[in-house]
């Protein structure tokens, strides 16, 4: 017997109307997509215009400095020495995010040193808009740089692979991490600060270090990159849009950033 | 305008705030309560940085935290231990915080200047603020707080540090914004709050006390404060709340039910109030 047949009273069941209302704003909860697509593009360029490059990098300009100077003392050298054993490719994946991946961990460490987090957050400008537009900014010189590192150990390995390839190779690694990333934050915050880059780095260091690995990353045709790429910048474009409009909307603090 | 309605605020087991339902229109709340009472964190949930466990804040009528950026353009927030970039100067952190603030250009460096001569750093503008002094900095903050001339000012102990003329001067400023806008302070320093606060919200045992004007709290322990020279017998049903000089060498205030043997009444001021109010729990404690 069943609870109809022990209470048989008339429930009235949701209308149609009232169901969508609830779907929707379960859906709400879940994607904080409260504005339109359009209107998160906008406003960043908007603020972009607003608030210019010296307010956006106000305080943190030493940590760009830092991860600059990481990359050309260390990184750099390291995989023109693998380009001198014609590995090269092998690190394409560990090196080219790893500009965006350091300047961002060390502008997000000096916020919370500083303590000033707690300011920005009830500032106007959603901390998050800030944020998006730094990895924005960070991306396109990540970008521009990537393109000249390829050139460099293109010429170094003698041209052994092709410089296409290698430019795929960088690509699909700097908008995968940077998806997954952004991806990490917007779901867990804080907590993905430091997990997502780690992974990273294991994982990339695996094809450096384990011969049969990087002989299979070099058979991978170049257009396997370039899709990777596509779709990488693809979802991180999405999570960017959802990452901004859950800042707007004034519920990032859920999340912790 | 601002209601808090039924909040409550848990830190995993603890409870740090209990069922708060408060009103908030125009004027100076002074929010007087011992350490870990949980003003700030009440003060934190108004600024949405933290969420309320239960219950909702509305500001007229809208909860605060879907109002997003509209809430926080009408907020100024003054953390309780704020950081800033140390070298950088107050003008430059004033003119980076106003960018974020979306004030216009044109104006920012006007109402930068005001700000500063008002908190009385004008001579300190083009210092680096890792070599202002803590006061200075406090009056830097109370100076970025106030950038977006917020219709509600929230400030998390901004006395801390000051000196006596400069609380004063502090107490001057905030008499003289409080006309339109919703002022919240918090203190332990009741005389800083005294004259400028027309309601005082006191909090105890997680929840709230009272929220009443200055007069009404002293009120209750009116015929009740009495002052009693330093060597009287003092009874298991009378409480010292304060030592202090009189004209004739220590004497003691006490609160106690009936007048005591050489008590001479006095009139209760907000410092018995609070002393008397928490004296119990002190005593538990
Ligand atoms: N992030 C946190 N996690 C866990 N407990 C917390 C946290 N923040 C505050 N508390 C606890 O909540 C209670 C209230 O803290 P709160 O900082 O609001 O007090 P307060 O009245 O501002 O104190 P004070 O006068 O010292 O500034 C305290 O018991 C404190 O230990
Ligand atoms: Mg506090």
């Amino acid at each position: 017997m069943n609870d109809r047949e022990i209470f048989p009273v008339e429930v009235p069941l949701l209308t149609e109307d009232e169901k969508k209302r609830a779907v929707a704003m379960i859906l709400d909860t879940a994607m904080p997509a409260i504005l339109p697509k359009s209107a998160i593009w906008r406003e960043l360029c908007r603020t972009a215009g607003m608030v210019g490059l010296r307010t956006l990098f106000f305080g943190v300009g030493d940590c760009f400095f830092l991860a600059a100077l990481v990359m050309c003392v260390c990184l750099f050298p390291a995989a023109a020495v693998m380009a001198g054993m014609a590995r090269a490719a092998s690190c394409l994946f560990l090196i080219s995010p790893a500009f965006y991946a350091l300047s961002h961990l060390l502008t997000l460490w000096k916020e919370y040193q500083t303590r000033t987090l707690e300011w920005k957050w009830t500032w106007r400008i959603s901390f998050r808009t800030i944020l998006a537009l730094r990895m924005l900014v960070l991306g396109a010189v990540s970008v521009a740089g990537s393109i000249l590192v390829c050139a460099v150990l293109w010429s170094l390995e003698r041209q052994a692979v092709s410089f296409v390839w290698m430019l795929s190779v960088a690509f699909s690694a700097l908008f995968l991490y940077g998806s997954l990333s952004l991806l990490g934050q917007r779901l867990w915050g804080m907590r993905a600060v430091l997990p997502v880059p780690l992974a990273w780095v294991m994982v990339s260091l695996v094809p450096v270090f384990w011969e049969p690995a990087a002989v299979w990353l070099m058979q991978i045709p170049a257009y396997v990159f370039l899709a990777a790429a596509a779709a990488g910048a693809g979802f991180y474009l999405i999570q960017m849009y959802y990452f901004v409009a859950a800042g707007i909307s004034g519920l990032d603090r859920r999340l912790g950033i | 305008m601002l209601s808090v309605e039924r909040v409550t605020k848990c830190y995993g087991n603890l409870t740090a705030l209990e069922d708060i339902s408060l009103d908030l229109a125009q004027g100076v709340y002074g929010l007087l309560a011992p350490n870990g009472a949980g003003k700030s964190t009440l003060m934190k949930m108004l600024a949405t940085l933290l969420f309320p466990t239960k219950g909702r804040i509305l500001w007229d009528g809208e909860e605060i935290v879907a109002m997003g950026e509209r809430y926080r353009g009408l907020l100024g927030y003054l953390p309780q231990d704020f950081g800033y970039y140390p070298n950088s100067t107050p003008r430059q952190f004033m003119r980076y915080a106003a960018a974020l603030q979306k004030i216009p250009r044109a104006e920012t460096d006007r109402r930068i200047s005001r700000l500063l001569e008002l908190v009385g750093l004008s001579d300190a503008a083009d210092r680096k603020l890792k070599r202002l002094s803590g006061g200075m900095l406090q009056r830097v903050g109370i100076a970025v707080a106030m950038l977006n001339d917020p219709r509600l000012l929230i400030l998390d102990e901004p006395t801390a540090g000051l000196d006596p003329g400069e609380r004063v001067r502090f107490r001057n400023m905030i008499h003289s914004l409080a006309e339109d806008r919703i002022v919240i302070l918090s203190t332990h320093i009741v005389s800083d709050i005294e004259t400028i606060a027309g309601r005082i919200i006191m909090l105890r045992d997680h929840r709230l006390l009272c929220c009443d004007t200055p007069a009404q709290i002293c009120g209750r322990f009116r015929g009740k404060i009495f002052q009693l020279p330093a060597d009287a017998q003092i009874m298991p049903h009378q409480h010292v709340l304060s030592e202090g000089q009189g004209e004739n060498g220590t004497v003691l205030r006490v609160l106690s039910e009936m007048p005591p043997e050489d008590g001479v009444a006095v009139a209760p001021s907000l410092e018995d109030a609070f002393l008397a109010i928490y004296a119990s729990k002190r005593e538990g404690a």
